[in-house]
């Protein structure tokens, strides 16, 4: 009875070999790899801030996006919700340029959040499949979109000098929309992984059941992950109008399956429960840099959404035969009690 | 001032149109022990259910302390100092130990920021009273069931609980560990907490209880000092009847060995199990939760594949890799979740029974409703079926009729052996005895039966053979006939240690 806990004295190599995301790293550095040899030029400084201007955008989404997927749902309006708001703040902007750009900003969180809260609405409280309500919302984000531009374009001639440095400015090199995203990473992995509501959306996604028992609003906390992802969506809306200095109503289609993409590569669970910030910085990373690599290459280009595609599956497929390998290690190790 | 620290009165609850709780009644008192006792189906669960605010009743009164309470969920109920350990553990397999205990009372800062350090502490002090091997930083999938259900008495026991309900606290454990439990809620008591204890054990009843209460088929029987009560007086208060009612005369003809398993192991499951089972035979397998019996019988379906050993049919041995595998070789499930797994709730009777082989109702390869119905007609006479239409949707009947309707689809299909998991469960006690004749019916008429069974007379009442089974492996095997309540009882019991000397011996 008195074999105690060992204390758990692993050396470096174990510890990097144990990490969560250790083949995601490793199909990272193959992919990088490839990518150097095959096209050099991918890794010289215009290229590279290029590249990350154009997918901090996803980068955003996708935080959102494993908010929902964490609690076992899925939310397909986002990229919707991306063209209001950003339809919304731009021409709000144009038509009242005197006003400071830091106010379209938290009029893009705000909004978001209202479409996110509808949904989480819909979802946690009058219990609408998060797949049937997310769709609908889907068209109605993007009517309302349609509505309010008129179906008109804004061009950049029309967007103020600090409405536009929220994405096109730089810090250090970096432009700020990747900071942005940045911080936001930071973040959610601190509120996913020490707050009292972010464990609980792990826990409402792995039992709901069990969760309700231990007094957990259940309906509360997707209220909560919804009405995330629309801020985060939002605020997208903002800072995408911001970076391509352009504005029409059908911006950004199809983003939300780009994030949900980036989530599934970086080992988010679509059932709920599993997930983790890193992850996501990893398929982000790595979507990127297909897409990017892909897109230098020449005759390659055309084949780019097919060849996105069939990664998502392997990743996939790698996931579900490690996430078997350790059921089995688990049972393993309970095999020693029989 | 009375000295009750709960009460509740005329309780009714009902779902749908089943009746889960009619009229009951139940008084605890402060720092009492109290059993509540009563068959499966009895209405145990639903009851702890509304005194922890999961159902709310349809009416009826509830008092804590002399005041009246509602609760419209389980934090009301948890405020006030009510914490439930539920019968089915229920836990969240990729969150840690730790988190597992304190979920839905975290301990934070004022920001909300998780205080991980000291949870893992009071985590580590809770589990270290119950035992001593429990990392509290590893995912609860990696524990055994036994580890889990005392994680979830950790769990009860943070939250200050001034009410304590246990639902079979010591069904998975061994008897050291339920020594172990018997020390801790005694002690829990001593401090002052009133505790409901739900069990199927006279044992726990007699060692721990002050008073017991009865209930029977949602109905309140009685409740009474366990001083003055005998066995007899009970088991008459619980079933409503004397046992050897319940079962009927034994009938079938006991032939050659139909089905053998031959050592098959599974890792993480069970080791080593070996039994067989004849043409007319009855063979119950039983043992406590986390047995892994169910696991065998999914193993002989076709659902798992054993790591090891051999599975034989008639002498042949078969390999099976999905139920279609099984089915194809004669082997039928009746699984334990009739609601999950046995029945299509949507479609009409007629249509659960000819599911499994639409083909034989075809004409010109289109489907002859007519063909289905009068077949289902005939099968749901034969096991004596009570519905107004066979094209009703199953959910209109009771559960035993509903039951009935999964036997007949079984009986449907062209098979030799015929799995049974816990054919009996929430299945209330007068239709239980029909299903029992069912059984016993399809043994004569040349079935080779396993029983999944977790009721020691219904074990007792209509196996010709047991095979207990404890953690994964055969531990005792014994004639029905010439064994008794107390020996399958040790069987389940038996300790590690013990199990592997048993096998040296053997």
């Amino acid at each position: 009875m008195t074999n105690n806990i060992k204390a758990q004295n692993k050396n470096l190599l174990e510890k990097i070999t144990g990490y969560k995301q250790f083949g995601l790293v490793i199909g990272l550095i193959i992919l990088l790899v490839f990518a150097y040899f095959l096209t050099p030029s991918m890794f010289t400084g215009g290229a590279i801030i290029s590249m990350l201007k154009n997918n901090s955008v996803y980068a955003i989404l996708a935080v959102g996006m494993m908010f929902v997927l964490l609690t076992g749902g899925i939310d397909l309006s986002v990229a919707s919700t991306l063209g209001m708001t950003g339809v919304i703040t731009s021409m709000s902007m144009s038509s009242n340029p005197q006003v400071p750009a830091f106010v379209w900003v938290v009029v893009s969180l705000v909004i978001g959040s209202i479409c996110g809260l509808i949904n989480g609405f819909l979802i946690g409280k009058l219990k609408m499949i998060p797949l049937i309500a997310t769709l609908g919302t889907m068209y109605i984000y993007r009517g309302f979109a349609y509505l309010i531009s008129g179906g008109n374009w804004l061009f950049p001639h029309k967007f103020t000098a600090g409405y536009i440095a929220y994405a096109q400015g730089d810090i250090l090199g970096i432009p700020n929309i990747t900071w942005i995203a940045i911080l936001i990473f930071i973040a959610a992995a601190i509120f996913l992984s020490v707050t009292k509501p972010g464990r609980r959306i792990y826990a409402i996604g792995t039992n709901a059941d069990s969760s309700h028992v231990a007094g957990i609003k259940v309906g509360n906390i997707k209220i909560l992950a919804y009405t995330l992802s629309g801020m985060l969506a939002g605020l997208a809306g903002m800072l995408y109008t911001a970076n391509y200095a352009i504005c029409y109503y059908g911006m950004a289609d199809g983003f939300e399956l780009m994030a949900i993409a980036i989530c599934i590569l970086g080992g988010v669970s679509i059932i709920g429960g599993r997930g983790t910030v890193d992850g996501v910085v990893i398929g982000v990373i790595m979507m990127s840099i297909i897409a990017f690599f892909i897109g230098l290459l020449p005759g390659l280009s055309v084949w780019q959404d097919a060849i996105q595609g069939a990664i998502i599956i392997i990743a996939v497929a790698i996931n579900i035969f490690t996430g078997r390998l350790s059921i089995k290690n688990a049972l393993k190790e309970r095999s020693s009690l029989i | 001032m009375n000295d009750n620290m709960l009460e509740l009165k005329d309780i009714v609850k009902t779902f749908g149109g089943v009746t889960a709780l009619n009229g009951v009644q139940f008084q605890l008192k402060k720092g009492e022990i109290h059993a509540l006792m009563g068959e499966n189906g009895a209405g145990k669960s639903t009851f702890i259910k509304v005194i922890t605010g999961v159902h709310q009743p349809d009416s009826g009164i509830m008092l804590l302390e002399g005041e009246k309470v509602v609760f419209h969920s389980t934090l009301d109920s948890q405020k006030l100092g009510i914490a439930a350990i539920y019968q089915h553990v229920t836990s969240f397999p990729d969150l840690t130990v730790t988190e597992n205990i304190f979920m839905g009372q975290e301990l934070t800062t004022k920001l909300g920021i998780y205080r991980w350090k000291e949870m893992r502490r009071k985590a580590k002090d809770l589990i270290s009273v119950l035992s001593e091997d429990i990392d509290v930083t590893k995912p609860m999938i990696s524990l055994s069931v036994a580890q889990q259900q005392l994680v979830e008495i950790a769990k009860a026991l943070s939250r200050d609980a001034r009410i304590l309900i246990m639902d079979e606290p010591t069904a998975s454990l061994t008897r050291h560990e339920c020594e172990e439990l018997y020390r801790i809620v005694e002690k829990l008591r001593d401090d002052g907490v009133s505790i409901i204890l739900i069990t199927h054990k006279f044992e726990d009843m007699y060692r721990l209880a002050s008073r017991v209460t009865v209930f029977r088929d949602a109905n309140y029987i009685g409740t009474w000092n366990v001083d003055g009560i005998s066995n007899a007086k009970l088991i008459q208060a619980m079933v409503g009847r004397e046992l050897n009612q319940m079962y009927p005369q034994k009938t079938a003809k006991i032939g050659d060995v139909v089905l053998e398993v031959d050592g098959i192991s599974k890792e993480g499951y069970f080791k080593d199990v070996t039994f067989d089972v004849r043409k007319g035979e009855i063979l119950a397998l039983t043992g406590l939760v986390g047995s892994s019996r169910t696991e065998v019988c999914q193993t002989l379906f076709g659902i798992m594949q054993p790591d090891s050993g051999k599975i034989k049919l008639n002498g042949k041995e078969i390999f099976l890799s999905s139920p279609l595998d099984a089915l194809n070789h004669g082997i039928g499930l009746l699984p334990e979740d009739r609601q999950l797994q046995g029945l299509i709730y949507e479609l009409p009777i007629f249509q659960n029974v000819t599911a499994p082989v639409l083909n034989n109702y075809t004409k010109y390869s289109l489907l002859d409703e007519k063909k289905e119905m009068n077949k289902a007609i005939q099968l749901c006479e034969k096991i004596e079926l009570k519905a107004k239409d066979i094209a009703d949707v199953p959910s209109a009947l009771s559960g035993g009729n509903q039951q009935k309707v999964v036997f007949a689809k079984l009986l449907n299909c062209d098979l030799k052996v015929l799995i049974l998991d816990e054919p009996t469960k929430g299945i209330d006690i007068g239709a239980k005895s029909s299903i029992y004749e069912i059984i016993n019916e399809l043994a004569a008429s040349g079935y080779a039966i396993i029983m999944v069974s977790s009721e020691m007379p219904e074990v007792l009442g209509i196996a010709d053979r047991i095979v207990v089974m404890k953690s994964g492996r055969v531990t005792g095997r014994f004639h029905a006939k010439d064994t008794n309540q107390e020996e399958i009882l040790a069987a389940t019991l038996m300790k590690r240690e013990e199990m592997i000397n048993e096998e040296v011996h053997a």
